[in-house]
C-alpha cells in the first residue's frame, strides 16, 4: 500500500513538475526569443540559433518550420560576409512540402538580404507584412516591420519610416524611435499618434539597440521643435539646374526646337520630380508643329538626293512611331497619368494609345501566365508564387496608376477571374493560407474601387471564410 | 616593302573545284597546280595503304572507288558527320578534308611564288550559316595558315567583275550557280563605294540539281523502255547510279557545245542483271529538265529585287558566276528574266578567287610570313587605307620611339610619289609626335609613296617603314550579315540582336530575365539561351546555331527565376560568332556554346513530319478553294511541288545520302513557314471581318448600356481600329480588337438578354470542356436559372463554365526549350 | 521582336547619331563621310588624343573604332541616313555646364545609413 502510495505521489510530484516546467517555458518564451535574437543570432551562430529556436513553440505556432530557419537567417545576417554554404543550409530546411508561414517569407527576405537582393528582400518583408495577422507570428511581423524600416530609413524613404513605424501589428521600440524621430524633424504628423515629447523620444532611443548609432538622430529630433497641429508639407522647390540644352535657342525652328525639348528631358535624372504634365503637353505640341509644315517636303527632297528606297511618307511615319513610343516611355517613367496626353494634340493621343496598350499589355501577359499555370495546375515554390504575384501586382497597379480609372475597370473582369482562380487553387489544394488570404483582400479592394457587385460579394464571402 | 614585293592571295573553296588567286596590286594572277590548271577538283583520295591523293589525280577514282574518293564535302561543312574511307579503316571531319584540299593549293602557290603563304582570304558563300562558317576556319588552321579572314563569295565576285570593267553607277546583280550552291547578291556602286545592299540564296540548290535531274530522266527512261527499275532510294543502287550520274555530267557539260549528245555506259547492273545504257539526250530536252531548278534561281532573284525595291529593268549589270551558269540555257533564261544581257569577259569558274585576292588587298592582309629583315631606321606607325577609291585619302602616322638623339628623331616628315611627281609639304609631327596628310593618287593602280623624314637641325632622317603603298580602285563597304541573329524566348520570340544587312563587325548587349529556378550544384537544372538565325518572327521558324548553357552545377548561388542576364553576342567581320554571359547578382561569367552544330537530320523524323505538313497543306488547300483565293492556290500548289521534291530526297537519305537529308530538313523548315504565312494571310480577311464586326455590336451595346466613359474610350478605340485596318497591321488590330471586346463586354454585361447569349453559345462548347461531366451539370443548371428568370444564377453559371475550357498550347517547347525572356 | 524603346534610346540616339560621330552635318557628301571615316579609323587605331573625343549636343562623347564604323555603314545606306538627318538637327556644342544638385525640401533627413545598425542587425 505505501509502495502504490509513494509511487503514484512520485507520479503527481513528476507531473506537476513537468507542468511548471512548460509553464515556465511558455511563459519565459518571449524572454527566450529576445535571448536567442541578441545574444545567439546577434553574435552569428546560426545553429544554435536554429536548434533553440525549435523550443518556442508558443510563438511559432502558425509557422513550426519557419520559425528556427528565421532565426538562423537573423544569425546569418550578423555574421560580417555573406555565407552561401549556410543560406542553402537554410533554405533546405524551409523547403518541403506544404505551405509556407509569415516565418518563412521572411526568414526568405533575409536570406535574398544576405545575398544583395535587396529589392526581392523588399518585396518578400510587403509580403509577410501583409499576412494575416492570425497566422503570422508576432515575431516573424515585428522583424519584416523592422527590416522595411530600417531599408526605407536608409534609403531616405522616411515617409515609409513614418507610415510603417508606428503600424499596431508590426512596430517595435526601435521603428518607433526612427519614426518619431523622422516625424519631429520633418514637421510632420504621423497617423493616428500624437507627435513625440522629448521625454518620450529618450525612452524610445534608450530602448533601440545600438544607442550609438542612434544618438545622433535623436540629437537632431530633440533639437526641433515639438509641433502639434497638421500642416500642409511644403512642396518640393523647384529644380533651378542649367540644361545642357536650351530649347529657347531653337524657338524658330520647329524640328529642331521639338528635338530639343525631347533630348533635354531624355538626360535628366531624377525625372519623377522635374517632369510635370504641362511640360508633357509642351512637348507633344512642340512635335505637333515639327511634323506639321514642311517635315514631309524636305524628306522628300533629301529622299530624292539619296536616291532612297523607302518611301518619304513611311519614313516620316517611323519617324513618328519612334516618337511617340519614347513619349509614352517618357510617360510611364515620370509616373503622370495618360489623361495628361489626351489634351496634347496628335502625338500625345498617339502616345497615350501606345502607353494604354503598352501597359494593357504586360498585365495581360501576365495574367495569360497564371491563367496557364492554374490551368495545368503547374506549382512553383511558395516564395517563387509570391515573386510571380508580385510581379503581376506591381504592372496591374503600374497600369492603374498610370492609365486611371477606365484603364483599371478594363482590366479588372480578367484580373479578377483569373486571379480568384489561382488564389483559390492555393487555397483548397495547396492549403497555402498565408499567400491566398492576402490575395483576396486585394481582390476585394479593388473590387470596390472599381464597382464591381458581383465581385464584391463573391470577395466578402472570400475573405470572410477562414 | 616595295611595291614588287606585294602578294595578296585569295582562294575560293567551292563544293565541285577550288581556286588560288593572286593580286599584286596591279594585276590577279591565277595558280597552276601541278597539271598546270587553274581549277582543282575538291576531292580527297585515301587508299589502302593511308597514302592521300587530293584534286584530278584524285578525281579520277571518283567512279571506280566511291569509298575511298569523296567529294561535294563542303556540304556537310559544321555537322557532326564524319567520313569514311573504308579501305585505309580511318574517318575524317568535312573540315579535314577542306584542310587537304587547301594544303595542295598552298603548295602550288609556294611553287609558283618562291614562298608559302602564311595569310589568306578564303571565300564563302553568303548564306553559310556559323557552324559552317566556323568549320571553314578551322580547316585555314589545319592547313597551316597563320591568319585567315572569311570573304562572302559574291562579294569577290563583285570585286572581280568590277575591278576589270569601266564602273558605271548603279545596281548589279551577282548570280552564282556553284555545283551545290546558288547565291544570288544586289550590288550598288556609287562614287567609287562598292555597297552590298542584300543577299538572297538557296544552300542546296547548284548544277549538282540538272545533275540528278537528267538522272531522274534516264531512269525514268530505262524503267520504260526497258523495264529496269532502278531507285534512288535503294541502297544496293547506289554505285550504278554514281555512274550514270558522271555520265549525266559529262553529257550536260558536252551540250554546251553541241545541240545532241549520246549518254552511254556498258555494263551496269542491278541486282542480278546487267545491262548498258544507250540514250541520246538533246539541248531541248536538257532545258525542259533543268527549267524547274533555274526557276527556283529566278524566283529568288525576283525575291531579292522585291525586298529592296528594285523595279523591273531597274538593273545596270548582271555577273554571272560559278560553272553551271557557262550554259547557254542557263544564261539565256537567266538574262530573259532580269531584262539584261550578262556581262562577258569574265571567267565565271575563278572569278571568286580573284575577288578574294583583291579583297585581301583592301584588308592589307599580305601573304608573306612577316619579313625577318630588319630595318633602321625611327619607327612610324602608320595607318592608311591598304585600297581606297577615293583619290585622295589620309595617310595617318605616329613616331613610335621618341626619346632617342633629336638627329636620329624626325620633327617633319613628307610623303612623295614613287614617280617623282607629286609630294606633300613638310609637315610638323604634333605633340603626340602625330601626323595626318592627304595623299593623292593615280588612278587604278597600286601607288608607292616614300616617307621621308627630316631632323630638328635639317638633316635626313631614315624612317621605318620607307615606303607604304595604295591601291587606287574601289572601297568596299564593309560586308554586311547574311541572317537576322537572335535569341529565342520562352515565349517563341526571336529577341534580335542583329537584323540582316548589320555590318559587320558588329556587338551587341541585351539584359534578358530567366524564366524558371537554376538551383545551385544541381546538375539537372539548366536555363538554355538559344542563339537562332532566320528572318522569321516566330522562334520555332528559325534555324538553332548555338546554344548557351548555364547549369547549376558552374552557378556560386542560386538564381530565382526572374534573374537577369546579360547577354553580349560578337561578331567578327567573316561572321564568326562569340557569346558571353554575365549575371550581374553573382558576377560570374558563361562563354561555353554548345551545339555549334547543324543538327542531324533522321529519315523518320523527316518521314512524320512530311505527313504532318501534307496535313496542313489539304486543309489550306480545301479552305482555299472553297473561298476561291487564286494568289493562295498558287502558291498551295508550289507548296505541293516542292513537297514531291522534299519526298525524294528523303527517299535519297534513306538511301544514305547525308547530303540530301540535310537538304530535306532545310526544305521543311522553309515549307513550314510557307504555310505558316498562308495561315497568317488567311486569318488578315478573317481578323478585318471580326473587327467590323466587333465595332458594330460594340456601337450599339456601349451607346445603349455603357457608362459615359466607356463611351469616350469607345470612340478612341474605334478610330485605333480603323488606322490598323488601314495600315493593315494585324499585331495592332488584335491588341485594339482586345480592348474594343472588353469594352463591350463591360458594357452588355448590364443587359440581361446578353448572359443568356453567353450561356447559348458556352454550352454549344461542351465538346472541348477540360470536365464535360462538370459541365453537363452547369448547362443543366444554367437551364434552370434561364426558365426561372434568374439572371445572377446565370451569369455566375456561364462564368464556371468559361473556367472549364482549355489552357493554351505549350509554347515554351516551340521557342527550342528556352529559358529566358 | 526588339524591346520597346525607351527614352535612354533617345539619348543614345541623339549621342551615337553618325553626323556627330564623323563630325560631319548633314549637307555633306558620301564622299566626305569616306574620307573622314577612313581618317578616324586610323588616328583611333593610333591612339591619338585629337579623335579620341567628338562633340554632341549634350555635349563631348568617347569615340571609338566601333562606332565610327558603325556610323559609316549607316550612312552609307540611304534609307538610315535619311532618318539620321533627321535627327541630326541641333549642332554640336563643347562641355555644358553640370547642373547643380536639386534641393532636397528645407527640415528634411538626409538618409539615415546606421539604420540596420540601430535594429541590430551588422548588415542590411
Amino acid at each position: 500500500m505505501n509502495v502504490l502510495a509513494s509511487f503514484l505521489a512520485a507520479l503527481i510530484l513528476l507531473l506537476a513538475v513537468a507542468a511548471w516546467l512548460l509553464l515556465l517555458l511558455i511563459s519565459i518564451e518571449p524572454l527566450l526569443w529576445r535571448v536567442i535574437r541578441v545574444h545567439v543570432a546577434g553574435r552569428g551562430w546560426v545553429r544554435p540559433s536554429v536548434w533553440l529556436a525549435r523550443l518556442c513553440r508558443g510563438s511559432f505556432e502558425h509557422d513550426r518550420r519557419g520559425g528556427p530557419v528565421l532565426a538562423g537567417a537573423l544569425a546569418l545576417l550578423a555574421r560580417p560576409t555573406h555565407d552561401e554554404g549556410v543560406a542553402t543550409w537554410l533554405e533546405g530546411q524551409m523547403g518541403g512540402a506544404g505551405a509556407i508561414g509569415a516565418a518563412g517569407v521572411v526568414a526568405a527576405g533575409l536570406i535574398a538580404a544576405s545575398r544583395g537582393q535587396r529589392d526581392a528582400a523588399r518585396d518578400l518583408m510587403h509580403n509577410a507584412s501583409n499576412f494575416d495577422a492570425e497566422v503570422a507570428p508576432a515575431p516573424a511581423r515585428v522583424i519584416a516591420g523592422e527590416w522595411l524600416v530600417a531599408d526605407a530609413a536608409e534609403r531616405g524613404d522616411w515617409a515609409s519610416v513614418m507610415r510603417l513605424g508606428v503600424r499596431p501589428d508590426v512596430a517595435s521600440a526601435q521603428t518607433r524611435f526612427l519614426a518619431f524621430a523622422a516625424a519631429r524633424v520633418r514637421r510632420e504628423l504621423l497617423i493616428d499618434e500624437p507627435t513625440a515629447t522629448d521625454l518620450g523620444l529618450r525612452w524610445l532611443w534608450w530602448r533601440s539597440a545600438d544607442r550609438r548609432a542612434t544618438r545622433p538622430l535623436l540629437q537632431r529630433a530633440l533639437a526641433s521643435p515639438r509641433i502639434l497641429s497638421r500642416r500642409k508639407p511644403k512642396p518640393a522647390a523647384p529644380v533651378v539646374a542649367a540644361p545642357p540644352i536650351d530649347p529657347a535657342e531653337f524657338v524658330g525652328e520647329p524640328l529642331a526646337y521639338a528635338q530639343a525639348l525631347h533630348a533635354l528631358w531624355g538626360t535628366v535624372a531624377d525625372l519623377e520630380r522635374s517632369l510635370t504634365p504641362s511640360h508633357l503637353i509642351d512637348l507633344c505640341r512642340a512635335w505637333d508643329m515639327a511634323f506639321a509644315g514642311p517635315a514631309l517636303a524636305q524628306l522628300a527632297a533629301r529622299s530624292q538626293a539619296l536616291a532612297t528606297v523607302i518611301r518619304p511618307e513611311l519614313a516620316l511615319a517611323q519617324l513618328r512611331r519612334a516618337v511617340c513610343e519614347e513619349i509614352a516611355a517618357l510617360t510611364a517613367r515620370a509616373e503622370i497619368p495618360l489623361g495628361a496626353l489626351l489634351d496634347a494634340g496628335e502625338i500625345g493621343a498617339e502616345a497615350a494609345i501606345l502607353l494604354r496598350a503598352d501597359l494593357l499589355g504586360e498585365v495581360e501577359k501576365l495574367n495569360q501566365g497564371l491563367r496557364s499555370r492554374t490551368v495545368q495546375k503547374r506549382g512553383l515554390s511558395s516564395v517563387e508564387e509570391l515573386r510571380e504575384w508580385n510581379t503581376l501586382r506591381r504592372a496591374y497597379e503600374r497600369a492603374a496608376a498610370l492609365g486611371g480609372l477606365e484603364v483599371r475597370r478594363l482590366m479588372f473582369p480578367d484580373i479578377h477571374l483569373y486571379v480568384c482562380n489561382y488564389a483559390v487553387w492555393l487555397w483548397n489544394e495547396r492549403k497555402e493560407y498565408g499567400i491566398s488570404t492576402p490575395l483576396f483582400r486585394w481582390l476585394l479592394a479593388e473590387a470596390e474601387a472599381v464597382g464591381d457587385e458581383e465581385a464584391i460579394i463573391l470577395q466578402r464571402k472570400n475573405v470572410g471564410v477562414k | 616593302m616595295s611595291s614588287a614585293n606585294l602578294v595578296y592571295v585569295g582562294i575560293d573553296l567551292g563544293t565541285t573545284n577550288s581556286t588560288a588567286a593572286v593580286f599584286d596590286g596591279d594585276k590577279v594572277t591565277l595558280v597552276r597546280n601541278s597539271q598546270g590548271s587553274p581549277i582543282t577538283p575538291s576531292v580527297v583520295r585515301i587508299d589502302a595503304r593511308g597514302n592521300l591523293i587530293v584534286g584530278a589525280r584524285a578525281r579520277r577514282f571518283l567512279e571506280s572507288d566511291p569509298d575511298n574518293t569523296r567529294a561535294e564535302f563542303k556540304r556537310l561543312m559544321g555537322t557532326a558527320q564524319a567520313i569514311r574511307f573504308a579501305a585505309a579503316g580511318v574517318e575524317r571531319r568535312p573540315e579535314e578534308l577542306a584542310a587537304e584540299v587547301l594544303k595542295s593549293l598552298r603548295k602550288d602557290i609556294e611553287d609558283q611564288l618562291g614562298f608559302v603563304p602564311a595569310r589568306a582570304v578564303i571565300s564563302v558563300p553568303a548564306l553559310f550559316e556559323l557552324p559552317q562558317s566556323s568549320a571553314t576556319s578551322e580547316a585555314a588552321r589545319l592547313a597551316g595558315f597563320e591568319r585567315v579572314e572569311l570573304l562572302q563569295e559574291p562579294i569577290a565576285s563583285a570585286l572581280a567583275a568590277g575591278w576589270t570593267i569601266e564602273d558605271k553607277a548603279g545596281s548589279w546583280l551577282v548570280y552564282d550557280l556553284g555545283g551545290g550552291t546558288f547565291d544570288v547578291s544586289l550590288l550598288e556602286t556609287r562614287d567609287g563605294l562598292l555597297r552590298v545592299i542584300g543577299h538572297d540564296g538557296d544552300n542546296f540548290l547548284g548544277g549538282r540539281d540538272f545533275d540528278w535531274a537528267i538522272v531522274d530522266w534516264i531512269l525514268e527512261q530505262l524503267a520504260r523502255k526497258d523495264g529496269v527499275a532502278l531507285s534512288r532510294a535503294e541502297p544496293g543502287h547506289a554505285a550504278t547510279i554514281r555512274k550514270i550520274k558522271l555520265a549525266a555530267e559529262e553529257a550536260k557539260i558536252e551540250l554546251s557545245r553541241v545541240a545532241e549528245t549520246s549518254i552511254a555506259v556498258a555494263g551496269l547492273s542491278v541486282g542480278e542483271t546487267t545491262f548498258d545504257l544507250d540514250l541520246v539526250l538533246d539541248r531541248d530536252t536538257l532545258e525542259r529538265l533543268c527549267a524547274p531548278a533555274i526557276e527556283r534561281s529566278l524566283v529568288v532573284c525576283r525575291r531579292l529585287l522585291a525586298a529592296h525595291g528594285v523595279p523591273e529593268g531597274g538593273l545596270t549589270r548582271v555577273v554571272m558566276v560559278g560553272g553551271p551558269s557557262v550554259m547557254p540555257m542557263v544564261r539565256r533564261q537567266v538574262s530573259a528574266a532580269l531584262g539584261l544581257p550578262p556581262e562577258e569577259g569574265l571567267d565565271p569558274m575563278t572569278l571568286v578567287a580573284q575577288g578574294a585576292a583583291i579583297y585581301a588587298a583592301t584588308a592589307g592582309l599580305e601573304a608573306r610570313p612577316t619579313a625577318l629583315e630588319p630595318v633602321r631606321g625611327a619607327k612610324i606607325w602608320l595607318q592608311y587605307p591598304a585600297m581606297s577609291s577615293d583619290l585622295t585619302p589620309h595617310v595617318v602616322g605616329r613616331l613610335v620611339e621618341r626619346g632617342r638623339a633629336s638627329n636620329v628623331v624626325p620633327s617633319e616628315v613628307r610623303l612623295s610619289r614613287a614617280d617623282g611627281l607629286w609630294d606633300t609639304p613638310w609637315t610638323g609631327l604634333d605633340e603626340e609626335g602625330a601626323f595626318v596628310l592627304a595623299v593623292s593618287l593615280i588612278a587604278r593602280r597600286p601607288n608607292v609613296f616614300r616617307l621621308e623624314g627630316r631632323s630638328a637641325t635639317g638633316g635626313a632622317v631614315v624612317l621605318d617603314p620607307p615606303t607604304l603603298t595604295i591601291v587606287q580602285g574601289l572601297t568596299i563597304s564593309d560586308p554586311p550579315l547574311s541572317r537576322t541573329i537572335g535569341v529565342a524566348t520562352a515565349g517563341d520570340d526571336v529577341r534580335v540582336y542583329f537584323e540582316r544587312g548589320a555590318p559587320l563587325p558588329a556587338r551587341r548587349t541585351f539584359t534578358l530575365q530567366t524564366v524558371e529556378t537554376v538551383a545551385k550544384g544541381s546538375k539537372d537544372s539548366l536555363i538554355k539561351i538559344p542563339i537562332v538565325q532566320g528572318e522569321y518572327d516566330a522562334a520555332h521558324l528559325c534555324r538553332l546555331v548555338g546554344a548557351l548553357e548555364i547549369s547549376g552545377g558552374e552557378l556560386r548561388q542560386t538564381l530565382p527565376s526572374g534573374t537577369e542576364i546579360e547577354l553580349t553576342i560578337e561578331l567578327d567581320r567573316g561572321g564568326r560568332m562569340a557569346a558571353k554571359a554575365l549575371v550581374p547578382a553573382t558576377g560570374q561569367v558563361f562563354e561555353q556554346i554548345a551545339h555549334l552544330l547543324v543538327p542531324e537530320a533522321a529519315p523518320e523524323v523527316l518521314d512524320a513530319q512530311i505527313v504532318a505538313l501534307r496535313g496542313r497543306l489539304g486543309e489550306l488547300r480545301t479552305d482555299a478553294f472553297r473561298r476561291g483565293l487564286a494568289g493562295v492556290i498558287d502558291k498551295l500548289g508550289k507548296a505541293e511541288a516542292a513537297l514531291v521534291d522534299l519526298a525524294l530526297d528523303v527517299g535519297a537519305a534513306k538511301g544514305g545520302d547525308a547530303d540530301a537529308a540535310q537538304k530535306a530538313r532545310r526544305s521543311l523548315i522553309e515549307l513550314d513557314a510557307l504555310l505558316e504565312s498562308v495561315e497568317l494571310d488567311r486569318r488578315w480577311p478573317e481578323l478585318d471581318k471580326e473587327a467590323r464586326e466587333a465595332i458594330v455590336y460594340a456601337t450599339i451595346v456601349v451607346s445603349e448600356h455603357g457608362l459615359p466613359h466607356e463611351q469616350s474610350l469607345f470612340n478612341e478605340t474605334a478610330r485605333a481600329v480603323e488606322r490598323a485596318r488601314q495600315t493593315r497591321d494585324p499585331l495592332e488590330l488584335q491588341r485594339q480588337l482586345r480592348l474594343l471586346n472588353r469594352l463591350s463586354y463591360a458594357a452588355g454585361s448590364r443587359d440581361p438578354e446578353v448572359w443568356r447569349r453567353r450561356f447559348e453559345n458556352a454550352s454549344v462548347d461542351l465538346g472541348n470542356l477540360t470536365d464535360p461531366v462538370k459541365g453537363q451539370v452547369l448547362i443543366k443548371e444554367g437551364r434552370e436559372a434561364l426558365a426561372k428568370g434568374d439572371n445572377d444564377a446565370l451569369r455566375r453559371v456561364v462564368q464556371k463554365l468559361w473556367q472549364l475550357t482549355p489552357g493554351d498550347p505549350e509554347q515554351r517547347r516551340r521557342g527550342h526549350d528556352s529559358g529566358v525572356r | 521582336m526588339a524591346g520597346k524603346p525607351t527614352m535612354a534610346d533617345a539619348q543614345r540616339r541623339l549621342v551615337e547619331n553618325p553626323f556627330y560621330v564623323l563630325g560631319l552635318r548633314p549637307e555633306c557628301s558620301r564622299l566626305d563621310v569616306e574620307r573622314e571615316g577612313q581618317k578616324l579609323l586610323g588616328m583611333l587605331e593610333l591612339r591619338l588624343k585629337s579623335a579620341a573625343i567628338y562633340m554632341t549636343p549634350l555635349g563631348p562623347q568617347p569615340r571609338s573604332a566601333e562606332r565610327v564604323r558603325a556610323a559609316m555603314a549607316e550612312l552609307r545606306n540611304p534609307d538610315r541616313r535619311l532618318l539620321h538627318e533627321f535627327w541630326a538637327r541641333l549642332p554640336p556644342r563643347p562641355e555644358p555646364p553640370k547642373p547643380p544638385e536639386p534641393p532636397r525640401p528645407e527640415h528634411d533627413l538626409e538618409p539615415f545609413s546606421a539604420a540596420f545598425a540601430a535594429h541590430g542587425w551588422r548588415r542590411p
